[in-house]
């Protein structure tokens, strides 16, 4: 390989040797770059016609297996076809929502006022949570609230050891098909360590919810849980370094978790489906990161600095 | 007997499609290998194996990420050349400096590690993107093809058109000052001990 040191040829591609010369004349820049010359082409009029000689076709060996069987009519077959196009079933197992989402009140402490006592002694008996328990029990005969309320946190818990153990064929059993996505959104390629230290106070029921999906008559049936428990959690990476939590401190952790149940189901259990979280608890992000373009951040101290600047020469030009 | 095996012979799906058992067989094997959705070639598939969490007072290991680029149509000795040359350089370093290099494995290059950077902040947990360098990289041979070239009187030569992998590891961490091992710094002890056997490992001609 020759180089050659060349002056600056704003003109991309493969230009005629003698409009070198002229070109650089022209150019008012010289800047020095570094060009690779090919001694083969002393006229580049044939390159083109050169390449032309040489037939690189792709073989057919070397075709994709779908492609090929296209382009002989393999698939034109009806037989074949369903390769092509697999048609499945759909199930609707659980919802794609929370339906009319509970607002926690603003005391986010563990005392709790006799005004929210109150509340929720009364469950079941006004409004729209009386209502729905009345059609619950349609379906089920032997509901019942004070019963459902320990076995709530049964299935909390053997929700969350699944994931820790990455068991996910027995996780289907304990979580919605909603919830699952939401959990191992960021649990692949993590270990987790979770233990379930003790249960402060018994879970209450604090409202209940009954909805439908489509009108062939599939309910569904929400129930809002107030859990507040002991918990220890560690997550580690994938080079085993600790990102979040600890195995040490054991953290008292106030949650809103929302069950769900497909009534119109036999065989239907009560599956943990998600979390009521208030924007005021979502944790910021622990590393530093390049924001994107769209979500531009507040005032910067490049943005107020540059105005006075133009000012200035502007006076100065005056 | 014979009308039977007539009749199978018609009615084999390899004459009915259009395909020998020969064929098929090379074709199953490409799909393996082409079929990116099922298969991860061995090289990516580094980078979903989960490490135990460390233990107290050991060592913070650092992250990698192995990224590749399939199936190029380059020579291999030419490549090989370009990613020798950014072995244990940082990336911003590695990527001035292929900026400069008027060669088309230079950009191929280039690509890779950009990509791998923007792949190790999205997935690996690093933290800021300039604290990487490039622990590995290297070609590896690809397929391939046969072309011709047309001369005169109807005569062809046969051109192989060869395919090539590119592979490269980063690492997480500041470069270290001495990438290969025979280049690393030796203790006056070490070079006491080479000499020593140096001196022992000579015949002297024409002695016992």
């Amino acid at each position: 390989m020759a180089f050659r040191l060349l002056p600056f040829q704003p003109v991309l591609g493969h230009v005629h040797c003698s409009l070198r010369g002229i070109l650089c004349a022209s150019s008012v820049e010289y800047k020095q770059v570094r060009e690779f010359v090919n001694n083969k082409h002393r006229d580049m009029k044939f390159r083109n016609l050169r390449r032309l000689k040489v037939d690189t076709k792709v073989p057919l060996k070397y075709m994709n297996k779908y492609e090929r069987g296209v382009k002989e009519g393999y698939y034109q077959n009806i037989r074949n076809i369903k390769k092509l196009w697999r048609e499945r079933e759909i199930v609707a197992s659980a919802s794609n929502q929370v339906v009319d989402e509970f607002v926690p009140p603003e005391n986010l402490g563990t005392a709790i006022t006799e005004e929210i006592k109150k509340k929720w002694s009364d469950i079941g008996k006004f409004g729209k949570d009386k209502l729905a328990i009345r059609k619950i029990r349609q379906f089920e005969p032997e509901f019942n609230l004070k019963v459902f309320q320990p076995d709530a946190l049964e299935i909390y818990i053997k929700a969350h050891e699944c994931l820790a153990s990455n068991d996910l064929d027995s996780l289907g059993d304990y979580v919605t098909e909603h919830a699952r996505l939401t959990m191992l959104l960021n649990a692949s390629k993590r270990t987790i360590h979770w233990k379930f230290l003790q249960s402060l106070e018994s879970p209450k029921v604090v409202q209940v919810r009954l909805f439908k999906i489509d009108e062939a008559g599939s309910t569904f049936a929400q129930l809002t849980v107030r859990l507040l428990t002991q918990q220890m959690l560690a997550v580690y990476d994938r080079f085993g370094r600790l990102i979040y939590g600890s195995e040490i401190l054991a953290k008292d952790v106030l949650e809103y978790a929302v069950f769900e149940k497909q009534l119109s189901d036999e065989y239907g259990t009560w599956r943990l489906h998600g979390k009521v979280i208030p924007n005021d608890r979502i944790r910021m992000a622990e590393h530093t990161f390049v924001a994107s373009k769209e979500q531009p951040q507040e005032s910067s101290a490049v943005m107020t600095e540059t105005a006075p600047e133009e000012d200035k020469q502007a006076v100065i030009a005056k | 007997m014979f009308c039977l095996n007539a009749l199978s012979k018609k009615l084999r799906p390899e004459v009915l499609f259009g395909q020998t058992s020969r064929n098929r067989a090379t074709l199953e094997n490409w799909a393996v290998l082409v079929d990116k959705e099922n298969k991860v070639s061995r090289w990516r598939q580094l980078n979903d194996q989960v490490f135990e969490p460390l233990k107290k007072g050991e060592e913070r290991r650092p992250a990698f990420v192995c990224h590749e680029k399939r199936d190029i149509w380059y020579s291999f000795k030419k490549l090989y050349i370009v990613s020798c040359f950014v072995r244990g350089l940082s990336v911003d370093d590695a990527v001035n400096q292929l900026n400069f290099v008027p060669a088309k494995g230079a950009k191929i290059v280039k690509d890779t590690i950009l990509e791998a950077q923007e792949i190790a902040v999205r997935d690996h947990n690093v933290e800021f993107k300039s604290n990487l360098w490039v622990a590995e990289s290297f070609p590896e041979h690809s397929y391939r093809m046969m072309g011709y070239r047309r001369h005169a009187r109807g005569v062809m030569h046969p051109i192989k058109l060869g395919h090539v992998h590119y592979l490269v590891r980063l690492e997480e961490g500041p470069p270290p000052k001495h990438y290969y091992y025979h280049s690393r710094p030796r203790t006056p002890q070490e070079l006491l001990d080479q000499w020593f056997e140096e001196l022992r490992a000579r015949k002297i001609s024409n002695s016992l």
